[in-house]
């Protein structure tokens, strides 16, 4: 089972008490990557917002095609790091790929609408929760932002 | 003008309920921007929240000592759409300048620190209003992937022929003279490529220009001298260099 002491050191749910950290617990369930291994692909509905547990896991962005633009990494998670935000926010769709970094990675996922029925149940968790999960989300456009202007500048220098 | 009835329609209070949009509409504030007046500028502290009521505003990049122009907009926002939400993200600055790009323009503000105070006393109220925020920082995130193959601000794209046969007709130095050019105009909105040949071997090197959506023009047996030419009186000036357009 995944500690509450683990818990409460996630990113997403720093804000909750107790009792909402044994409710949140009672939703996770623990999954296992060898390094390479896909964890989800962007595009795809998802089923599950994450945690990494142990390991490393790499966000990438797949697309645009073409030799300048080869798939990239936006980002490379470590222990208590959520992801896969946009499981709980319309239109339901991962952005970016996951793949397990280093030789073996533990996740904790959490179903999503396991999640999205305890913030109806408890809307005070669920604004906690979702105020939090915001911020992964800027922070993640700023990182996207970030690949996007340094794919232009190499766009010109790589084509000519 | 503002009121109960417009916040229903604004899409980041989509699913709050009549009291919930009466403690929203008693911290709004009404303004009025002309034509050209800057909302907030980028770096500035983001603490509230901007719904356009009516008109327009444009999302801008300002380049340092320059005039801000309307080619250098990345996005547009429109009545019942809301900006800055990066008031709600860290490090909580503006990532763009927002400017009125109607001849009016009205906006409602709300200060995040009254929103956050309505969300303390009403959690539904916040869970609902940070699902819509991150609803949209979705739909920005999914803009920018698909704007990645195309400078968001270009609105002239030159492309450069560069098969084998152009390369051995002098491409490369025509695209070094290009690249040279456009360091020296500080355009951002100039958006250069590279592409095949288009089966016209014994006029290489071929450049094409296409200003906004105007027809494109191709260049045949063009030199670094003549690129700069075309750069400066073409792609600058407005003027197409007749006597270097290809003639099929």
């Amino acid at each position: 089972m995944i500690s509450l002491d683990f818990l409460e050191n996630v990113e997403a749910f720093g804000e909750l008490d107790d009792d909402q950290l044994t409710k949140i617990q009672g939703c996770c369930e623990v999954a296992e990557f060898k390094r390479g291994e896909e964890i989800f692909a962007a595009g795809e509905t998802p089923e599950y917002f994450w945690i990494v547990h142990e390991g490393q896991v790499n966000l990438t962005w797949d697309a645009p095609e073409g030799p300048a633009m080869p798939e990239s990494t936006i980002t490379t998670l470590s222990e208590g790091m959520p992801f896969g935000w946009s499981s709980l926010v319309p239109p339901y769709k991962y952005h970016l790929s996951a793949h397990c970094a280093s030789r073996n990675c533990k996740t904790v996922r959490i179903p999503k609408g396991r999640l999205l029925q305890l913030f109806e149940g408890d809307a005070h968790l669920g604004y906690k929760v979702m105020s939090k999960v915001m911020i992964v989300a800027g922070q993640r456009f700023h990182q996207l932002q970030d690949e996007v202007a340094r794919r232009r500048g190499h766009d010109i220098i790589n084509r000519w | 003008m503002g009121g109960l009835v417009f916040l229903k329609k604004v899409d980041i209070f989509k699913g709050l309920n009549q009291d919930q949009l009466t403690a929203v509409n008693k911290r709004a504030r009404e303004k009025k921007y002309l034509y050209g007046d800057r909302l907030f500028s980028e770096g500035e502290n983001a603490d509230r929240i901007w719904l356009v009521i009516e008109g327009k505003v444009d999302l801008r990049f300002d380049l340092p000592g320059r005039p801000t122009s309307e080619e250098n907009t990345v996005f547009s926002i429109t009545a019942t759409e809301t900006l800055g939400w990066s008031s709600f993200v860290p490090p909580f600055k503006y990532a763009l300048s927002a400017y009125s790009a109607t001849k009016s323009c009205k906006v409602l503000q709300i200060k995040k620190e009254h929103l956050l105070e309505c969300f303390e006393k009403d959690p539904r109220m916040g869970l609902i209003f940070m699902t819509n925020v991150a609803a949209i920082a979705s739909r920005h995130f999914d803009q920018l992937q698909e704007s990645a193959t195309v400078s968001p601000v270009a609105k002239i794209k030159i492309t450069v022929h560069m098969s084998t046969c152009g390369i051995a007709a002098g491409a490369r130095q025509v695209m070094s003279a290009l690249v040279e050019e456009i360091s020296s105009s500080d355009r951002p909105d100039i958006e250069v490529v590279s592409s095949a040949c288009i089966g016209q071997c014994k006029n290489e090197p071929n450049v094409t220009v296409e200003i906004g959506g105007s027809e494109p023009v191709v260049y045949q047996k063009i030199t670094p001298d003549k690129m700069r030419q075309v750069f400066q009186k073409h792609i600058l000036g407005g003027k197409v260099q007749k006597e270097y357009v290809l003639v099929q």
